[in-house]
């Protein structure tokens, strides 16, 4: 085993030996550094990074002459004129091709290092080279080659201006017409040079320009500048197709001040529309009916004549409902456009027990058919009833009386004994227009009369036939009838008018006597035309007030025919509705 | 002496014009707008197409460029500074442009050839604007050759300038490249000829309307 201590004095020897090498070492790259950059600086000192002479650009501004410049670089030795050459061949077209190279035609005395290139010199569409040399044309320094048409950068334009266009209605903006002329240089006017141009506007505080499309014109609007800031425009050009641009045109500012307008025209609206709506609305005030009448129609109320206004207001809806609610088939019929009379009026819940045709008789005085006073309140509506109550007293003929042959409704028992035409049977109807040859037992007529013995009285054939042709004739042997035929043209009620003239000029069992009346009496609407008219309501003495004769002959009703809206309810039709 | 040629002729050009314009339908000065506005238009497509070759290539291929002299349509004589073009009469002006867009013909058809496969990065887009320039091309010839029936004798000829080329442009890459730039150039150069010309002629048929130059 050794001696460790011995291992590491040597090692520690050795250790220090090689630290001061170390130390040497980088000592020496030390100085070495320091040396090379000291040397490098005197190198530098001495050899500048070396720039030579440059051809900067050769630039034509009318496609007639150019110019070449260069730059002399960093070179001491020549900042002399002369120093520098540039020559130059033009490679024409084989005819006038020269190989020879040329020296600068003329060298700019305004501008150095410049060459001017005048129109003999300067042929287009041909290729140019340059090269510029040293003094003694052993050193090329630069070369360029060029066709004259690509170096095109023309001259700015000129005389720039401005006009304004319109001003905003706030007055805050503002648009402009920009105007200017072409460069003298360029010969625009014989169609040597066709120009682009691009205008340019900024706002002055800011350093954004904004740009706006090319123009082949020399005029271009610029819309929407703010009034009261101050703008900078200008403008430049090049050639169709050309590369570059030509320099920028001395700038124009342009400046429209915040014209408040003398003439406050927010404030003139505003007033205005004020008046307008209050003159609009006193006008809607003062004619607010009129305005509620074309705006708001009034609903027509509910026609059905049959319902009293009173089960309404009593509350009783369930009959209302199934009044108004009938048999389907009796639907279509609610919406007959005909205009024609009304039904008999039939006032259901109260006079249920009344609608017999006895109640036409004279059996039925005694009776239940003492003269209702209910149910004809309905102002609004006629009525005229077979089987009202204040028919024995007020007689109002009906003209709905149809002679069927044994034919009874259930709800309209007939009096076979009490009614005189025994072998007729007698429902109230509406006017079937059953026409039936005389002799034949069923017969339409008209009731002219109802007597307050409850017989009926009807008008005898001849005034039906001097009416129309379609009266159904009834013969004279049957006066003892006392039912009328019905004119299914014009069946007529008569106008209380006539019917208080008939009353207590009437007769029983004269029916000539009545014929005679009723022809005396205006009945107007037998004679020439017999008139329905509608019963406005119940006068005193339970008699039927009408409505003055004045409407012309409607016509009879048909069962089929539909029924108006405003449509009584027939007492045929009656019978098939159920409560 | 050739200035004073010059005037003459324009001066009967300008009483031939009101002539003709008086008797035909369209007036000349609307066909020759038409036809500028279309010269215009081929012009900036191969500017464009220029730009778009030259977005991925660097321009030092135009010092190694073949010579302009070796363009197909060189041996044409036409004016070459702005006093020739003037004095230049109107129906020989239009003959050259009718000449010059003529001997395009077949070398536009190369042209797109050759696009299909051109080893570029933009050849899609470099391919279409080729077709663009064949119809537009198509167009403008079609006008010039309607314009030529009312200018006279004079423009109806037309000098042959054959394109020997045929349609392959090079074996290699860089040579496919090489001379697809520069029959570029050469077409552009001659497109821009020709709508200097009809710039001409139309400013000179719009005297009675001055706002057209």
């Amino acid at each position: 085993m050794r001696n460790p201590r011995g291992l590491f004095s040597t090692l520690a020897s050795r250790d220090y030996k090689l630290n001061t090498m170390a130390a040497a070492l980088t000592v020496l790259f030390v100085f070495l550094h320091i040396f090379t950059f000291s040397a490098m600086e005197s190198a530098s000192e001495q050899v500048l990074p070396q720039k030579h002479p440059r051809i900067t650009g050769c630039v034509s501004t009318n496609m007639e002459t150019f110019r070449c410049r260069w730059n002399v670089g960093t070179s001491r030795n020549l900042s002399e004129p002369g120093d520098l050459r540039l020559f130059y061949i033009n490679k024409k077209p084989p005819p006038n091709s020269s190989k020879e190279w040329s020296e600068c035609p003329y060298y700019s005395t305004d501008r150095p290092n410049e060459c001017f290139f005048d129109e003999n010199h300067t042929t287009v569409w041909t290729y140019y080279s340059v090269q510029l040399l040293s003094r003694d044309q052993t050193i090329l320094y630069d070369e360029n080659l060029f066709d004259v048409y690509e170096i095109v950068q023309p001259d700015p334009p000129v005389g720039l201006n401005w006009t304004l266009l319109n001003v905003s209605f706030t007055g805050s903006y503002y648009d402009i017409m920009l105007s200017w002329k072409p460069p003298q240089s360029a010969d625009v006017a014989m169609g040597w040079m066709t120009l682009h141009y691009e205008v340019q506007y900024r706002d002055v505080n800011s350093d954004l320009w904004e740009q706006v499309d090319l123009v082949k014109s020399t005029h271009r609007s610029i819309y929407g500048l703010q009034a009261d800031v101050n703008h900078e425009v200008h403008v430049r050009c090049k050639m169709l197709g050309g590369k570059e641009f030509g320099a920028f045109s001395d700038s124009v500012i342009v400046h429209v001040p915040f014209k408040v307008s003398g003439f406050p025209v927010v404030a003139l609206l505003i007033f205005g529309a004020l008046c307008l709506v209050t003159i609009l609305m006193l006008v809607i005030i003062s004619q607010q009916e009129k305005f509620m009448v074309i705006l708001l129609p009034p609903v027509p109320g509910p026609k059905i004549r049959g319902i009293d206004p009173e089960l309404l207001k009593k509350g009783k809806l369930k009959e209302l409902t199934s009044i108004l609610s009938g048999p389907p088939d009796l639907r279509p019929e609610l919406y007959n456009n005909d205009p024609w009379v009304e039904f008999i009026d039939i006032d259901i819940e109260e006079h249920n027990d009344r609608l017999d045709t006895d109640c036409l008789m004279e059996r039925s005085l005694s009776s239940n058919c003492s003269p209702f006073s209910i149910g004809f309140r309905d102002d609004d509506s006629g009525r005229a009833s077979c089987c009202d109550p204040d028919l024995p007293s007020d007689p109002e003929p009906s003209p709905f009386i149809r002679l069927i042959p044994n034919q009874t409704h259930s709800k309209e028992p007939l009096c076979p004994t009490t009614c005189e035409p025994s072998s007729e049977a007698q429902s109230p109807v509406t006017g079937e227009p059953r026409f039936v040859a005389p002799g034949r037992e069923a017969l339409y007529t008209q009731v002219s009369e109802v007597r307050s013995s409850g017989k009926v009285l009807l008008s005898p054939e001849e005034q039906t036939v001097k009416s129309t042709g379609k009266d159904i004739m009834v013969g004279k042997e049957k006066k003892e009838f006392q039912l009328m035929v019905v004119n299914p043209d014009h069946g007529g009620y008569t106008s209380e008018l006539n019917a208080g003239k008939m009353s207590p000029m009437l007769s029983s069992g004269d029916m000539s006597e009545t014929y005679q009346k009723s022809d005396t009496t205006p009945m107007s609407p037998l004679s020439p035309a017999p008139v329905y008219t509608i019963v406005e309501g119940v006068g005193r003495q339970n008699s039927l007030l009408l409505t003055p004769n004045s409407i012309p002959a409607p016509q009879l009703i048909i069962p089929k025919i539909m029924p108006t809206p405003d449509g009584y309810l027939t007492p045929e039709l009656l019978g098939s509705v159920t409560p | 002496m050739a200035h004073s040629r010059g005037t003459n002729g324009s001066k009967l050009f300008t009483i031939v014009l009101y002539m003709v314009a008086a008797c035909s339908s369209i007036p000349i000065s609307d066909l020759l707008d038409r036809a500028s506005q279309g010269s215009d238009k081929l012009h900036s497509l191969s500017t464009t197409l220029t730009q778009d070759l030259d977005s991925h290539f660097p321009s030092t291929g135009r010092v190694i460029m073949p010579r302009p002299s070796m363009c197909h349509t060189s041996s044409l004589q036409t004016p070459n500074d702005k006093e020739q073009a003037l004095q230049v009469s109107e129906s020989d002006l239009l003959s050259l442009a009718r000449s010059l867009l003529q001997a395009w013909e077949d070398p536009l058809v190369a042209l797109s050839t050759s696009a299909n496969t051109l080893p570029h990065p933009a050849q899609g887009a470099i391919f279409n604007k080729i077709q663009e320039l064949q119809e537009h091309s198509k167009s403008l010839g079609d006008g010039l050759n309607v314009l030529s029936g009312k200018m006279g004798p004079g423009a109806q000829t037309i000098s042959s300038l054959p394109y020997m080329g045929g349609n392959e442009i090079g074996q290699d890459r860089i040579s496919q490249l090489i001379n697809f730039n520069f029959l570029l150039s050469c077409f552009r150069r001659d497109s821009h000829k020709i709508d200097s010309f009809l710039k001409i002629l139309r400013c000179r048929a719009a005297k009675m309307l001055p706002e057209m130059c």
